[in-house]
């Protein structure tokens, strides 16, 4: 079974926001009105997290995208009361929009908050003409239900379609999400975990890596390689 | 000159055979209705016990809150149902 | 007797109310009910178009509804503490007040559930908790034991009940109220056998609704505690929130005291000293939620955990700081020296120092919930903020109103002071102290002889 998962070069991001414009256009992530950002009330699945250390003249802007860490140990998945999130035998954290009561418990145990909530109907209020550009493979949210990235997990579905078609094993390369396959500087790389020959495994181990809070045990999915300025 | 507390309620001047049928049947839907409440719970509880181990998914928690819960539910049917008879039994003119 | 003719009972004030009803009742419920209306309206503008009507947002995604939920659940424990806990410890002075407090438990448990479910954003798949709930999830032992103790106090409202409805059953006889009060009566009819019988069913039930009562806070705080979020991880969120309960449903149950005491003209039944020894219990609670409280934050202050330590600031000099120290002034600093000292503990003090107490704890709640939502591990929100919107105050506004259209509607069709209880202790209180007065220590119970 393999366990999907992602590494991140900090040292090749540009923070160029592709990852983040590709992620909501191939998962209708709605956009909302100017009323509703103020009111803070935004959605991107993959976001860029930045920090600004120092002050002028000496400032460093330092970023990081942030997708859903799809932990191995999901607070999320625990106290969702009716099934609606769940971590697949693949390592995907899946949400399963039908059954989403709206409780939000998921998002007030998340600590890297990487979930989102409807809390208009969204996709609808979405302009029809840009509505046309939905991806036809992707379910758009009702109002009322909890979202977050599923690492483009309907590619994943495709991707074994398609193998399955050709008689063939899916191969590495065969499944990659939106955000990765975008990455202008090639700064993400994403593939299966339990394969120790596979490029994230490696990247994994490298000594650059390191997962965000992983001393909370959620035993993200998602690894970071540290620039490199900090190792001189 | 202590005043007589007359309880009206231990008088036997209102026998309650005077009561309508009709009393008897409301009182008895209530129970049956508390009674299906009751095993409509254990129903609901049985039935997230099955689904967590269908789906391999702590099935330890679910028998855990189940033999904290039913005992609860199942006690106060009975006592609903000790108090519901027993005042029945306890009358006066028992023999109903 | 015949009907109309509950005036000549002994207890006949409280009959009062059920039998006579002037322009107040009409007014009252008449207000009451446009506040529900008004919550009613709001929550279908909420149904109709999403969540979104609320103030909620990124991070703050838990706000008014779950305040209210939190604290309403914990007004509930009003009824247990005075009615379980009292009968058990065989205190005289709970008679005049068990139903006071047991109604005001059964009433609140169901709005409190209620706002949860208000607090959906699907509400239309509320089934989805029957047919797919999961027992891992902090959110279904919630549903499992208000459930279990919502059924609990009904049955530990009910039983006691049984003879005040007989008394109610033999006065008023036509019409849907007569058949409602035979139905509910149960044939009581005061013979030894059927006192038995309730007798020992109150006592088995007040030893069960204990734990179901300690139960329901306890699960209600583990949707918090359950997390690991900054400042809601902690082992103290059990006990904390018991205690945060019984504190705030005594102080809910003074000031039904007090209203009641003086819409109902219940002077003789709810005496200067009821409010004295209930403010006493108050006292204790004070001193044990600051003792909770301060444990508390000096633990997390000592810890300096950087996370924590910025909700710790938030809550005591940003933000959210004038919201915590007016917490601070309502649940200590103004109901202490009311309560400590005797000269203030009279029915005005004990209800001022209560409405400030509810007041303190309602911020409690507040307090607890948004402060760690608007302060989430991962700074990308520097900091989250958060306003109620118009539909949310109209829902909590429409629940208080509930509350009281429901109380009021209750006191309605049955007495609100237990006169059998109150009988029995008129009958035999002074035997029962006696004979326990003699267990303390032989002799001490004779009551000495003659001039």
């Amino acid at each position: 079974m393999p366990r999907w998962g992602m590494a991140i070069d900090l040292d090749k991001c540009t923070a160029c926001q592709a990852c983040v414009v590709a992620c909501q256009v191939e998962n209708n992530v709605p956009f909302v009105e100017e009323g509703e950002y103020r009111r803070m009330r935004s959605m991107s699945w993959m976001k860029i997290i930045t920090e600004t250390e120092g002050s002028f003249p000496d400032a460093r802007m330092r970023f990081m995208p942030r997708p859903c860490m799809q932990c191995d140990n999901p607070p999320c998945t625990r106290v969702c009361p009716v099934h609606a999130t769940y971590l697949n035998p693949e390592g995907i954290v899946a949400q399963i929009y039908p059954r989403c009561i709206g409780c939000r418990f998921c998002i007030a145990a998340c600590p890297y908050t990487v979930k989102y909530f409807n809390w208009y109907a969204y996709h609808d209020r979405v302009p029809a003409e840009l509505q046309q550009g939905d991806n036809p493979d992707v379910s758009s949210r009702p109002r009322g239900v909890v979202e977050k990235c599923t690492f483009c997990h309907h590619r994943l579905m495709k991707a074994k379609d398609k193998a399955a078609a050709e008689e063939r094993a899916l191969q590495p390369g065969d499944y990659i999400p939106a955000c990765v396959e975008t990455c202008p500087s090639s700064a993400m790389y994403f593939g299966d975990l339990s394969d120790p020959a596979s490029q994230v495994a490696q990247l994994a181990s490298s000594p650059r890596a390191f997962r965000l809070m992983e001393d909370l045990g959620t035993k993200p999915k998602v690894v970071y390689l540290a620039e490199r300025k900090l190792y001189g | 000159m202590a005043r007589t507390l007359r309880l009206p309620m231990e008088s036997s001047d209102r026998p309650l055979e005077n009561q309508s049928p009709w009393v008897l049947r409301a009182q008895l839907t209530v129970l049956i209705g508390f009674s299906v409440f009751a095993g409509l719970v254990v129903l609901w509880i049985s039935r997230l016990i099955y689904i967590s181990w269908m789906l391999e998914d702590v099935f330890s928690a679910s028998i855990g809150i189940a033999l904290v819960a039913v005992p609860v539910f199942l006690f106060l049917l009975a006592m609903v149902n000790y108090v519901f008879w027993g005042l029945r039994r306890g009358r006066q003119d028992a023999g109903h | 007797m015949a009907d109309g003719d509950w005036r000549k009972e002994d207890d006949a004030i409280l009959l009062e109310p059920i039998f006579s009803t002037g322009w107040r009742f009409y007014a009252t419920v008449a207000v009451l009910g446009a506040l529900v209306l008004w919550g009613i309206v709001s929550y279908v503008v909420q149904y109709q178009q999403g969540l979104g009507v609320t103030g909620m947002n990124y991070p703050v995604s838990w706000a008014f509804y779950i305040v209210n939920f939190v604290f309403f659940i914990g007004i509930s424990h009003a009824g247990t503490l005075i009615s379980a806990i009292l009968r058990l410890s065989q205190a005289e002075w709970r008679r005049p007040i068990t139903r006071i407090a047991e109604v005001i438990t059964v009433l609140v448990l169901g709005i409190g559930g209620m706002n949860i479910l208000i607090d959906l954003g699907r509400a239309d798949r509320i089934p989805y908790l029957f047919y797919y709930g999961r027992y891992q999830s902090p959110l279904l032992w919630d549903a499992t034991s208000v459930t279990a103790y919502l059924t609990a106090s009904s049955v530990y409202l009910y039983v006691p009940m049984i003879p005040d409805i007989a008394v109610l059953r033999d006065r008023c006889t036509r019409g849907w109220r007569g058949f409602l009060y035979q139905v509910l009566a149960l044939g009581w009819e005061g013979t030894a056998a059927q006192h038995r019988v309730l007798n020992r069913a109150v006592a088995i039930l007040a030893v069960l609704v204990v734990p179901v009562a300690v139960s329901v806070h306890t699960v209600v705080s583990f949707v918090f505690s359950m997390t690991l979020q900054p400042m809601w991880h902690s082992t103290i969120f059990g006990p904390y929130f018991v205690v945060g309960a019984i504190f705030s449903g005594t102080a809910a149950l003074l000031v039904a005291m007090a209203i009641l005491r003086k819409i109902f003209h219940l002077e003789d039944y709810l005496q200067p000293i009821h409010f004295n020894f209930l403010g006493l219990l108050m006292l204790v609670m004070v001193l044990l939620w600051t003792y909770f409280t301060f444990a508390e934050y000096l633990t997390t202050y000592y810890g300096n955990e950087p996370s924590e330590m910025r909700v710790f600031f938030s809550k005591f000099t940003g933000k959210y700081a004038p919201y915590f120290w007016a917490m601070v002034v309502f649940n200590l600093v103004i109901p202490f020296p009311i309560l400590a000292w005797n000269r203030t503990r009279t029915i005005a003090g004990t209800v001022v120092a209560s409405i400030s107490i509810i007041i303190g704890m309602w911020l409690e709640r507040f307090i607890i919930i948004i402060p760690t939502l608007a302060n989430p591990r991962l700074r990308q929100y520097a900091q989250g903020s958060y306003l109620p919107s118009i539909v949310e105050i109209g829902i909590m506004v429409g629940c208080f109103a509930l509350f009281g259209l429901l109380y009021v509607l209750f006191s309605k069709l049955f007495p609100i002071v237990s006169i059998s209880e109150v009988r029995e202790g008129r009958e035999k209180t002074v035997e029962i102290v006696q004979e326990r007065l003699a267990r303390y220590k032989p002799g001490l119970g004779k009551l000495p002889q003659g001039p």
